[in-house]
């Protein structure tokens, strides 16, 4: 029987499972034991199960331009990502800090002095110019300054294994439901698996975040305040999530024709009359959420609502205009608003990024485009990006041109050769890259859920992880005990 | 000038409709130039009131009404005492809006807005008409001039929704495309420019001068404020091509009609609405006579566009 390993040529970057002299790192010594004792055909087999698994438990994501229809089974690898304790605890620290941070920001804008922006921490200009500034949020305080209740932040681990933050999610990330399921599937794959380690559960995701939402809720909700999930209906393609999170939370999953306005207090329309609604867990874009202060043309939201939050009868989550603070240009300027905020140094760091209209950071990359990637400031979605290692000259030659044009829609990043990890490809394993997304809660405070979603480029060498261009995902583990490598108070 | 104004607003639907969410931007409030002495707004059916500040600094009343009506009347009085404010920096050289500072400042008052999206022909006309202007508030004036030369005014001449192209092609328009027309010139050569909505005690929003009618029942009206660096901002009255005085009342600013709209609303229902909107002014003096209203005037109910669900509707003037 050979091997799942016989195969395995190291990546570029940093491998997870072997170290550079081909040792396997402490925290996965169980694992590789385990699936050395496996073959492709055992893998396979599990594989098809937990597929079958998925398709019948409705577990699948939505591609919008597929011939084959919208529909498409969850990919997961079975190969799980393990993180140390002390490893987790350290990001834990950084991801807690940076939302604080990012939370303090939004207060700052939306309801504060605009410090910040006076202080010359953010330039004014770059606030006022972002599509995400969302003025209808102007003077609407939330409980606790949680304008983000729920953030997604993505980190990526760079040669040295040493992570950094490459985009912040403060809107309506999506992913958390396959963190559970995917946990699920692989505790049925594998329960020996699970006999070996200490892993942290996830399957309290639910419990966490009805907490966190019941205490944003507004005073006079009292106790037990009334949450609903808002969707915008089932052809979105997070549409398993949502009934996900209204699922695991216990509460209604409703569609903004189910809710009312009246006298600036949202009620829902129930068949025993009106009740009334305390905190919305929305999953509709900002300029979707209420016709009279945003499109006249949406059915999706709730007419009225603005007027709800700002009379305060209604908590929404996220709050509104969460975007002018996780655009590519304000990114680069979370480290800053760390030190501003907290006085704290930065845990986790960014990409190293260049600001193009600041004149000597410009300077010091025009002449090296080749190795760096430009992105627009104002795209979204990965448009109009360009990796400089593999753009033509004609393309570098453009990109040059706009950046000298107009070096306020521009910022220049190094490179970042993403981690990798064992993944079945065909009979055997192969390094695949990966990035973590993990969640970050906050209502009374703040806390930073174990693990997060493992995105996995399917292709070789492929830096692609979205599951819409062929990525899958990983069951992620975060461990409860110690390992070797788990740092300095490894036992 | 002590001025009661009497802002009336009477929607009427053919069958009956549900569930209207209103944001009704209408109200005077104290700035430079304007006191406001008192301040009433009532609907019909009545309704929960909720009055907040809004981003631009205007105040903004909130309304909804669930239950099914044919008619919706929205009544809003104010008075206010208004003076003259002199306007200071018509020294200040046209190289001055260059200044970088100033440029980043004012961001949100260069870029392009939905309502004031220029042509490169537009941007060529400011260009040459005002290209020997020495001073911003020439340049100002020059290009309110040249709005003059492209626009014959011409009441309900034109839907809220026009593009620039479209209203320089046609040739007339009202006091908000006077008011879009300058805003797209101004920002073309480089001068902040922001759109007010507010209420001009004339009988004639298209002259001043000699009137001296102590009531007058009009309409919403728009002109612009020019950013001057070093001297805030400078109001003109593109409509009538004259300065403000203490005969415009403001309710507020922005970017341009989107940001001051004087209703915003939805609501629930397929009927479609006629609406009536009536302005009086009344200039109260020692010998001061109180509001008496006249006959509503009649919008043109092709302005309104009617959609399946949720239907829009924007007072226009």
């Amino acid at each position: 029987m050979p091997s799942l390993f016989a195969e395995y040529e190291m990546a570029r970057g940093y491998d997870e499972v072997f170290a550079a002299d081909g040792t396997v790192r402490p925290r996965y010594d169980r694992i590789v034991e385990r699936f050395s004792q496996l073959d492709a055909t055992d893998l396979r087999r599990v594989e098809a199960i937990i597929a079958d698994e998925f398709r019948r438990l409705g577990i699948t994501f939505t591609v919008y331009s597929d011939n084959e229809g919208i529909e498409r089974t969850w990919p997961m690898d079975l190969f799980p990502r393990v993180i140390a304790a002390s490893e987790w605890s350290e990001l834990e620290r950084g991801l807690e800090q940076r939302v604080t941070a990012l939370n303090r920001f939004l207060a700052d804008l939306y309801v504060g002095e605009r410090a910040a922006v006076l202080d010359g921490i953010v330039p004014e200009w770059l606030v006022t110019s972002s599509s995400c500034f969302e003025r209808n949020a102007f003077g609407i305080p939330v409980p606790y300054g949680a304008h983000c209740m729920i953030a997604g932040i993505d980190l990526v681990r760079g040669s040295d294994g040493g992570y950094a933050v490459l985009e912040d999610n403060l809107r309506n990330p999506s992913g958390i439901s396959y963190v559970v399921e995917n946990r699920a599937a692989m505790a049925k794959a594998f329960p020996n698996l699970f006999d070996d380690h200490t892993v942290q559960p996830v399957d309290q995701y639910g419990a966490m975040l009805r907490a966190t939402l019941e205490s944003v809720a507004p005073a006079p909700a009292g106790d037990t305040p009334t949450i609903v999930v808002l969707t915008p209906g089932v052809y979105n393609s997070a549409y398993f999530e949502h009934a996900f999170l209204a699922r695991s939370m216990g509460v209604e999953l409703v569609e903004g024709r189910d809710l009312v306005v009246d006298g600036q207090v949202v009620y829902a329309r129930t068949i025993g009359g009106l009740s009334p609604i305390d905190v919305i867990y929305r999953r509709i874009d900002d300029q979707f959420l209420d016709p009279v202060a945003f499109r006249h043309d949406s059915s999706l939201g709730v007419p009225g609502l603005l007027g709800a939050i700002r009379a305060g009868t209604v908590t929404v989550c996220n709050a509104l205009g969460n975007g002018v603070a996780d655009d590519k240009a304000v990114y680069a300027y979370v480290p800053e608003m760390i030190r501003y905020y907290l006085g704290e140094e930065p845990v986790i760091p960014n990409v190293t990024t260049y600001l193009m209209w600041e004149d000597e950071q410009r300077e010091s990359v025009l002449g090296r485009l080749d190795e760096l990637v430009i992105k627009p400031v104002a795209e979204s979605g990965g448009y109009g990006i360009v990796i400089g290692p593999h753009a033509t000259d004609e393309e570098l030659a453009l990109a040059h041109r706009n950046i000298v044009d107009d070096p306020r829609n521009w910022i220049v990043q190094e490179v970042v050769d993403l981690s990798s990890l064992a993944s079945l490809a065909g009979d055997h394993l192969e390094p695949r890259h990966l990035d973590l997304r993990p969640f970050v809660l906050t209502g009374e405070r703040t806390q930073v859920f174990p693990g997060g979603l493992t995105r996995v480029a399917m292709r070789k060498g492929s830096l692609v992880v979205n599951s819409s261009q062929g990525g899958g995902s990983k069951d992620t583990w975060v461990l409860a005990e110690q390992t070797a490598d788990g740092g300095a108070n490894a036992s | 000038m002590r001025l009661d104004i009497r802002y009336r607003l009477h929607f009427e639907y053919d069958a009956p409709v549900w569930d209207s969410q209103n944001e009704i931007r209408v109200r005077p409030s104290d700035r430079p130039g304007q006191r406001v002495i008192s301040h009433r707004l009532t609907t019909a059916p009545a309704a929960r009131v909720l009055t907040f500040t809004d981003y631009w600094g205007t105040t903004v009343d909130h309304v909804g009404v669930r239950e099914p009506h044919s008619t919706f009347d929205v009544l809003a009085e104010a008075s206010v005492e208004t003076s003259a404010v002199a306007q200071t920096g018509r020294a200040v050289p046209i190289e001055a809006v260059g200044d970088s500072d100033f440029v980043l400042e004012h961001v949100e008052y260069l870029a392009e807005s939905s309502h004031t999206a220029g042509t490169e022909a537009v941007a060529d006309r400011a260009a040459s008409a005002s290209a020997h202007s020495r001073t911003v508030s020439d340049r100002v004036d020059v290009i309110v001039d040249t709005v003059h030369e492209m626009l014959v005014y011409e009441g309900s001449a034109t839907d809220i929704g026009v593009s620039i192209a479209d209203l320089v092609a046609g040739g007339k328009g009202v006091c908000q495309d006077y008011a879009h027309l300058t805003i797209a010139m101004l920002r073309s050569v480089g001068i902040p420019a922001r759109y007010v909505s507010g209420y001009l005690f004339a009988s004639d929003e298209r002259s001043l001068d000699d009137d001296d009618s102590d009531q007058v029942s009009v309409q919403t009206h728009a002109w612009v404020e020019a950013a001057i660096p070093g001297h805030g901002w400078y109001p003109v009255d593109p409509t009538n091509r004259q300065v403000v005085t203490d005969r415009h009342v403001v309710i507020g600013h922005g970017r341009d009609y989107d940001d001051v709209a004087p209703v915003r609303g939805v609501f629930a229902g397929t009927a479609t609405p006629s609406v009536e909107a009536e302005v009086v002014i009344a200039r109260m003096g020692p010998a001061a006579r109180s509001v008496i209203t006249d006959g509503p005037r009649r919008l043109d109910d092709g302005q309104f566009e009617a959609r399946q669900r949720l239907q829009q509707r924007q007072q226009q003037q």
